[in-house]
């Protein structure tokens, strides 16, 4: 054997299993066809985030005039790109430095199984291992949309090559991806954006609260949305392409043809493992997704698979975590994926969140559920920060207390949410969160806000007398 | 040659059993193959006879003891040979139910299980005053530390010694000492458990919940908090009926398909004239069977399951396990609960031979003869609530399995046949299954498939 733990991708499943694996004294190496940092680092959450971060400026230029500063932009959009490139750069290099550091070896090259031990690379080498975690990721799907290969069509990485900003464009899908997309078009200039969404709101998988807090913050950018629409067509205009759209219910009025110079298509990835030789060593995938138990262990027992691959959930901090959980299983620790604590994020602007159960499976679960909300309206930092919307809310088993959710709207959801992914995990009760003392001001103290609202006694809500 | 007497597995999934008498008192001499000791597991009662003859000469376990499988209950040897130099083992306890069996040996509640040897009592240096204020105070004397000459417990140890329950601040700050998350602490003492017992039962550094429940799930002592609330008055105002083993069983079952599974349940009444006529045909072809539509039902469901697979499965951490055997459970109701007893293999049996087990399996299960295995097996489970006059409901899947059919009634009435009204009889099958592994489509396909047999009943009758 060459190695003790072979891992495909250099993802974030990928070179963390990596490093953990050194950690653990294994001899691991890390197979990448193209670029270490996988989807997240190269064409996802980093570079996406590069540009969000230089949309906060552009979008609150209103907000600090207001606040009595007077602020002037002018976006130099290849400048943009190169400082979102050189961003992403250092943080491959950065994952370089890490796998040497740790003595992980990095083999470039497309791998595919000959057999359960041993991998062949790019038809010029053969690797064995003792284990093999498949951290091969995903990659955007093209829905089967009439004229889907018209030129000015994208799948969700075109937004990476984009030289200038178009004029006129339709994003189809209401989730994570076309939100941020949405809310970076508009803010470097876009003229015109419509969101499409096949279900009857944008983030359909998230606290309908939550919905329609983005769906609010969306149009107040000047976005149109459309829900409960699919593509059904897309065809050339005079001046540019024209997408035909078709209702998803009988309750909506159909929208007529947009026209627009890009359409951005956003509405879900597919499993990237159709190339890796699965088949001929048996194992067992749905739609080719990789099936794998919560401890990430595939039907053939030397073999793991983590991340995107196995389609639990897909996002990076997901992956991190079983690719962790994947390598520490292979050498005696016993550890599980718990999909439940994974949080959910959008960096739109401001941001939301969400962990842990929502109201209805905590019912479903044979729970009673109790509920407190706290309005940032009424937290003197969002209103020091211009931007007093937004809300926390936590949800609890309510007979012990026990806090089994959140969702959070409002400026840095995406740092506020693991307060209660910690609480989670942990298995904190609103009592603890009650009792712990938060800085003032700050936007966390809403979090203690939210705890005593169960009770319906958030110090900083207005009284509500009953009769 | 002394020898150990040893809590017997009685089935696979045998892991404890609880002591309920001894038949012998030590000193006693006992022949082999003679009743020793009577156990209780989760369903069954079951005299436990002697390995090897000779003098019973060491009960560990009294009456209550809650016994892991091979854990030593006593010890059987020659009338003087010498004890081996053991130390004797500690076992919870669970009186619950207990019959006054115990009565030949006195024990305080909440007391561990000690040696019951002759001369352990005497060899605890006491004074006859000492002795017999600990007995007024029912106080266990082996438990008072004796500050006299030589140890020798004096009355004012007694008097000093402080119970356990007064010693009950010294526990909380033992218990606040031992890490433990929150919520874990709120469950534990919602259960009637000490965090200092839960972190006994596992090699975990800090109790979470899961650690908790699942003392609380193996203890068997489910019944602490009832015994706790009463304690504290809240029950006061009702009757309690004691839980017997069987009651608990059931409860802890139903508690644990109620909390896990994703029940959900369809409906569909069917037309059961056919397997009417089919029973009545069988009736007459053998007459000293008295085939009943219930041995009916239990082929055309097997026969049903061999066609839809997914339906004889088990949700678990590794994967859905999909059984190749088919085995019906059928439910049976019996005094004081509920038991399950599995026709094995059923979709290889004939009907008449479904009818002979199930006559049988009925039979023991009202009389408590069944084996562990025989309640343990079940794939798949059938509820016949007809004959009270139930016309649907909707049962709940007795884990591991995912699927349960509840049967109704069979009821004469009009119906619709080619535009006209015919009078025919039907009945509601109400198919539960776990929405974890089950989607709707193909539990909506299995069950079509037993409306197709009971409608067609002779399509299983050659298989």
């Amino acid at each position: 054997m060459d190695y003790d733990v072979c891992i495909i991708g250099g993802g974030p499943a990928g070179y963390l299993a990596g490093i953990r694996a050194a950690q653990l004294g294994a001899k691991a190496a890390v197979i990448e066809m193209e670029e270490l940092g996988g989807v997240c680092t190269n064409k996802g959450c980093i570079p996406t985030k590069a540009l969000l971060e230089v949309c906060s400026p552009i979008l609150s230029s209103e907000k600090w005039s207001d606040m009595g500063v007077d602020v002037k932009y002018k976006i130099n959009f290849p400048s943009v790109m190169t400082r979102m490139n050189e961003v992403v750069a250092y943080v491959r290099s950065g994952i370089k430095a890490l796998l040497d550091s740790n003595k992980v070896s990095i083999i470039k090259g497309r791998a595919e199984f000959i057999d359960r031990y041993t991998l062949k690379i790019d038809q010029r080498q053969t690797v064995s291992a003792r284990f093999i975690l498949i951290a091969s990721g995903s990659i955007p799907s093209m829905p089967k949309i009439d004229g889907v290969t018209q030129k000015g069509v994208f799948s969700s990485d075109g937004l990476f090559y984009l030289k200038d900003i178009p004029e006129r464009v339709a994003i189809i899908g209401g989730g994570a991806i076309g939100i941020e997309y949405a809310t970076i078009l508009k803010s470097f200039g876009a003229k015109k954006i419509v969101l499409v969404e096949f279900m009857d709101r944008l983030l359909p998988f998230m606290d309908p609260d939550i919905s329609a807090y983005e769906k609010e913050l969306i149009e107040r950018l000047g976005i149109e949305v459309i829900l409960s629409h699919k593509a059904s067509k897309i065809g050339l205009s005079n001046k540019g392409l024209r997408l035909a759209l078709e209702p998803t219910s009988n309750n909506v009025t159909p929208a007529s043809p947009i026209d627009v110079d890009n359409i951005f298509i956003a509405t879900g990835r597919i499993p990237n493992t159709s190339n890796l030789g699965l088949e001929a060593i048996g194992i067992a995938t749905s739609s080719g997704w990789i099936n794998v138990n919560m401890g990430m262990r595939t039907n053939v027992d030397n073999i793991y698979a983590a991340g995107d691959a196995n389609g639990i959930k897909l996002l990076a901090h997901a992956a991190f975590h079983q690719g962790m959980i994947a390598v520490e299983n292979m050498f005696g620790k016993k550890a599980f994926f718990e999909p439940f604590l994974v949080p959910s994020v959008v960096y739109s602007k401001p941001p939301v969140a969400q962990v842990g159960m929502d109201e209805k499976a905590i019912k479903a679960a044979g729970m009673e559920p109790g509920i407190g909300t706290f309005d940032l309206s009424n937290s003197p930092m969002a209103l020091i920060h211009g931007e007093p919307s937004g809300f926390i809310k936590v949800l609890t088993e309510k007979k012990y207390g026990r806090i089994l959710g959140a969702s959070i709207a409002g400026e840095h959801a995406y740092e506020l949410i693991s307060v209660f992914t910690s609480a989670i995990t942990g298995e904190v009760t609103v009592d603890e969160l009650k009792r712990t003392i938060f800085a003032h001001p700050s936007f966390s103290e809403a979090i203690k806000e939210s705890a005593w609202a169960v009770e319906g006694l958030s110090q900083h809500t207005l009284r509500k007398y009953s009769q | 040659m002394i020898s150990n007497i040893l809590m017997p597995k009685l089935g696979l999934v045998m892991k404890k059993g609880r002591i309920l008498k001894w038949y012998k008192q030590v000193g006693d001499f006992v022949n082999q193959g003679e009743p020793l000791f009577q156990i209780s597991t989760e369903k069954v009662t079951i005299d436990v006879e002697a390995k090897v003859s000779g003098y019973l000469r060491i009960i560990y376990a009294l009456p209550g003891a809650i016994v892991p499988v091979s854990g030593i209950v006593g010890l059987i040897g020659d009338k003087d040979e010498p004890l081996p130099d053991i130390k004797p083992p500690v076992y919870d306890m669970d009186k619950k139910g207990l019959e006054s069996a115990s009565a030949q040996i006195e024990t305080t509640a909440g007391m561990r299980p000690s040696v019951l040897n002759a001369q352990a009592s005497d060899e605890i240096k006491a004074t006859p005053a000492a002795k017999r204020l600990a007995k007024e105070k029912g106080i266990d004397i082996s438990k008072v530390k004796g500050t006299g000459p030589g140890g020798r417990i004096t009355e004012s140890d007694v008097l000093n010694f402080r119970s356990e329950v007064e010693t009950k601040p010294d526990m909380k700050t033992i218990e606040t000492n031992i890490p433990a998350t929150p919520y874990a602490r709120k469950l534990a003492e919602e259960h009637g458990l000490t965090i200092q017992e839960v972190a006994q039962s596992t090699e975990e550094k800090k109790i979470y919940a899961r650690d908790v429940m699942n003392m609380y799930n193996t203890s068997g002592d489910a019944s602490r908090t009832a015994e706790k609330e009463e304690q504290m008055g809240i029950n006061e105002q009702f009757t309690m009926l004691p839980i017997t083993d069987m009651r608990r069983a059931v409860a802890e079952r139903m508690s644990y398909s109620a909390h896990t599974v994703a029940p959900v349940t369809l409906g569909m009444e069917v037309v059961a004239d056919e397997i009417i006529k089919l029973k009545e045909a069988m009736a007459i072809s053998y007459p000293s069977d008295r085939i009943t539509i219930n041995d009916i039902l239990v082929k055309i469901v097997a026969m049903a399951i061999k066609q839809h697979p997914l339906i004889n499965a088990s949700f678990s951490e590794d994967g859905i396990k999909i059984f190749n055997a088919i085995n019906i459970g059928i439910g049976v109701a019996i005094e004081g609960g509920l038991i399950v007893p599995a026709i094995l293999n059923a979709d290889k049996k004939t009907i008449v031979q479904i009818s002979k087990e199930s006559k049988d399996l009925i039979e023991r299960a009202r009389t408590g003869k069944l084996t562990i295995d025989e309640i343990s097996r079940g794939t798949f489970t059938l509820t016949n609530l007809g004959a009270y006059g139930i016309d649907m409901f909707t049962p709940i899947i007795n884990p591991p399995q995912s699927a349960t059919l509840g049967v109704g009634r069979i009821n004469k009435k009009p119906w619709i046949v080619n535009d006209r009204i015919e009078v025919v009889s039907t009945m509601v099958l109400s198919l539960t299954f776990d929405h974890r592994v089950i989607d709707g489509a193909p539990a909506a396909q299995c069950l079509l498939t037993i409306k197709q047999y009971i409608e067609n009943p002779y399509l299983v009758l050659g298989a």
